[in-house]
């Protein structure tokens, strides 16, 4: 990873090689992402404001799949499942309970956590395609219990249930440009416990087990713990992640939740590169992007005659297809290694090594 | 070096540039008129599932909505003064959070009413629409749409637990004739569609005002393949007449396996709204003859007559646009809606003058008196509360290959509303 350093940047300490902002460069950069991040909506209209709460809430529950897919190596197909328990919970404590939603987003978030452990205990016994089905099970089972009797009754079932909005004090959150700032702050923090917990020893441990479970077992890493305490962060990130998306939406429905959502939770980690932070981010960004681009484009294309129709019914499912694929192919460590390759070779411009 | 790094800076000052303003460039679905002498723009919203799950029905009506304001020249005239429309029309592809993105890009762009043309989406705008005062009007129906009735939401159909409720009752009155009591198996949905039938007042109705044997009602999975096992249960239970909630795939999927099975031509079967059509008649084929169906319009090819001006018009712009006076049952859907859409804005052009507020037509649409809109027998308007506009249906039968009207128009049974009083707003 040297070279991704600026020329004449050495690491002279432990301490500066684990660092996870290194130079004065990236500090700066950092800041100015900071006060551009949180300048957004002065210059975003309500639309791409909304676009942006959503995706960071998104970027949120993607970087809980990069601690159990990208770090622990294990399948999850059931983050957006559990969001709805973080959602859900948030309501009902709020509205039935009498938390205050800052009691409630840690209380959710814990609350999810542990039910996404219980999900994670097959993971001891089973691996790949058998892991992702018991996780494809939390997906259904979650949902069918939302909407169905007795809980239904707790949780409005099909019409769900509405989120009154937070309040500090006098301040009350009730407008996108007010939440857009906790969002914000949330995706910032979240980002940083996500990098900060990837170069502790639970991190590499996860990386261990990932990279050969029984290699770790030998060296005396408690694999069961870590592979149950990689689906306890991931529920951890989507109780939160749940949690901010209720008052944002108002009102949750099981629909906000589908099972397509947990797939391309996981497909945004394959794009952007399962293995790092900044590439779940990118992931987010990419494929969020690339939906609004096929809902602009895509009744556009209606209008060539013969193939337009058809084609356009299945535009968003072919184009999100391909771009799978064509990762896949082309580019299986996502945009997170486009990333360092570019920065790479900007550096050493205008040497080729 | 110092070349070097300025190109580094330049570069990334560049790339930031047009990052930041390819935000801005990326243009909405709109379709604008030509500069005339208008007296100003109004803004409708349309989000549809133009693509993705809902397609099927929705494209249709995304056509008919676009082919209405075509119709109209993009325009709309009220006391001799003529107003230019754009009207956005955005794809959700079946996505609760595209719905909402799409809502807030048309509150951005200003627009003085929006609609959604699913019930999930309408759920989840219901708060929004609240939140921006703008006017919602879904395509579909559920309870929490409108418990309790706002200003801001609103719905254009009969309720489908009323529907269910008056199709039942015209079959037993009219068609029905066994010595013994009346049995009859409810095939709902496993959705929020199919199970918006499933409640307590629509079995009271049934079990004590029109005194039927209700079998245990038999839910079926979204991605259903086989009715088999559904209708062997039904059967054996001795169902007289099967109601099913659910789309025109599944119908025809139910009529074929009916008919395999031979619970068929001894049990009748009937469907909610949007199933009995020719594209339901080629899915089931030969199986599709004597089943029953519901549509809340004037949909019959005898309607297309000079005496009913609005359903002309319809199948006028049916032949322009798409070549054919009868090219699909849905699109009276998306027509409709807009035809609603203008009349919420003339109505509010009329009371404020323009420009109009999302907030004033709001206040109008509450206030809607009933209107001969011809697409029905009747639209009972938005006032005192209820918000769905109408409540009456036609019962259809498939009669040698073709949709045929069997009934006049039937109203949700008084005494059922009497149940259910919030389904008029009471």
């Amino acid at each position: 990873m040297n070279i991704c350093l600026p020329c004449g940047v050495y690491n002279t300490k432990y301490a500066k090689d684990m660092a996870i902002v290194r130079t004065r460069s990236h500090w700066l950069l950092l800041l100015a992402g900071i006060v551009l991040s949180l300048g957004v909506p002065v210059f975003l209209n309500l639309h791409w404001l909304s676009w942006v709460i959503e995706t960071c809430i998104i970027i949120i529950a993607v970087l809980g799949l990069y601690f159990v897919t990208g770090l622990c190596g294990q399948i999850s197909l059931g983050q957006a499942g559990f969001m709805a328990i973080g959602s859900y919970s948030t309501a009902i404590l709020i509205g039935q309970a009498g938390f205050s939603y800052w009691l409630a987003l840690p209380t959710s978030a814990l609350i999810t956590g542990c039910i996404a452990v219980t999900f994670g205990l097959p993971s001891l016994r089973v691996k790949g395609f058998y892991l992702a089905m018991a996780t494809l099970a939390s997906q259904f089972l979650i949902l069918w219990l939302i909407t169905h009797p007795p809980l239904h009754h707790l949780t409005g079932g099909d019409n769900g249930l509405t989120t009154p909005a937070p309040e500090i004090g006098n301040i009350v959150f009730n407008s996108y440009e007010s939440w857009f700032f906790v969002v914000m702050v949330f995706m910032w923090l979240m980002i940083y416990f996500a990098k900060n917990i990837a170069r502790t020893r639970v991190g590499r441990a996860f990386v261990a087990v990932r990279d050969s479970d029984l290699a770790a077992e030998v060296l005396g890493i408690n694999v069961f713990r870590c592979k149950l305490l990689s689906f306890f962060i991931a529920g951890l990130f989507a109780g939160i992640a749940g949690s901010l998306f209720a008052p944002y939406i108002t009102r949750i429905a099981p629909e906000n939740f589908s099972l397509e959502k947990s797939i391309w939770y996981l497909g945004m980690l394959v794009v952007g590169g399962s293995g790092s932070v900044v590439g779940a981010v990118f992931g987010v960004v990419f494929i969020r992007l690339l939906q609004q681009i096929t809902v602009i484009l895509g009744p556009s294309i209606t209008h060539i005659p013969i193939v337009g129709p058809p084609l356009a019914n299945y535009l968003g499912g072919i184009v999100f297809g391909m771009v799978i694929i064509i990762f896949l192919i082309f580019e299986p460590r996502g945009l997170n290694h486009r990333w360092q390759t570019f920065k790479t070779s900007y550096r050493l411009h205008p040497f080729s090594y | 070096m110092r070349g070097i790094r300025f190109r580094k800076w330049g570069a990334l000052v560049v790339t930031a540039g047009f990052l930041a303003c390819s935000m801005f460039m990326v243009p909405g679905i709109q379709t604008n008129v030509k500069a005339e002498d208008v007296e100003g723009e109004i803004v409708i919203g349309y989000d549809v599932g133009m693509t993705g799950p809902y397609s099927a029905t929705c494209f249709v009506m995304a056509q008919a909505a676009e082919d209405y304001w075509k119709q109209h020249d993009y325009k709309l005239a009220v006391d001799g003064k003529t107003y230019k429309v754009k009207f956005l029309l955005v794809d959700n592809k079946g996505d609760v959070s595209l719905s909402v993105s799409n809502f807030n890009r048309f509150v951005g762009d200003g627009a003085a009413i929006v609609r959604t043309e699913w019930t999930p989406g309408g759920v989840n705008l219901m708060p929004l629409a609240e939140k921006a005062r703008v006017p919602v009007i879904v395509g579909g129906f559920t309870k929490g749409l409108f418990v309790p009735p706002t200003k801001y939401t609103y719905l254009a159909q009969p309720s489908y637990p009323g529907i269910l409720c008056a199709s039942v009752k015209w079959y037993k009155e009219n068609v029905w004739k066994g010595p013994e009591k009346m049995k009859l198996g409810l095939l709902l949905w496993d959705s929020a569609f199919g199970r918006s039938s499933h409640i307590d007042e629509v079995y009271a109705y049934l079990k004590e005002d029109l005194n039927i044997d209700v079998l245990p009602t038999v839910f079926f999975p979204v991605k259903v393949q086989d009715f088999t096992p559904h209708l062997m249960r039904l059967k054996g239970q001795g169902a007289d007449l099967i109601f099913m909630q659910a789309l025109a795939s599944q119908y025809a999927m139910l009529a074929k396996d009916a008919r395999r099975l031979n619970v068929t031509p001894k049990t009748d079967l009937m469907s909610t709204l949007w199933c009995l059509s020719d594209k339901y008649i080629e899915l089931a084929g030969a199986a599709s003859e004597g089943t029953y169906g519901i549509w809340a319009w004037n949909v019959g090819v005898s309607d297309d007559n000079p005496s009913n001006p609005v359903v002309k018009k319809l199948r006028d712009c049916m032949e322009q646009y798409r070549g054919n006076r009868y090219y699909d049952v849905n699109y009276f859907q998306g027509w409709m809606g807009q035809y609603i859409n203008q009349h919420a804005l003339e109505m509010a052009i009329k009371k404020y003058g323009f420009p109009v507020t999302g907030e004033q037509v709001a206040e109008c649409l509450s206030n809607m008196p009933p209107w001969d809109w011809g697409l029905t027998k009747s639209f009972s308007g938005y006032s005192g509360g209820d918000r769905l506009g109408w409540h009456e249906i036609k019962v259809f039968q498939v009669k040698n290959d073709k949709v045929v009207g069997v009934s006049d128009w039937v109203p949700e049974p008084a005494e059922f509303l009497k149940r259910a009083p919030w389904i008029i707003g009471k």
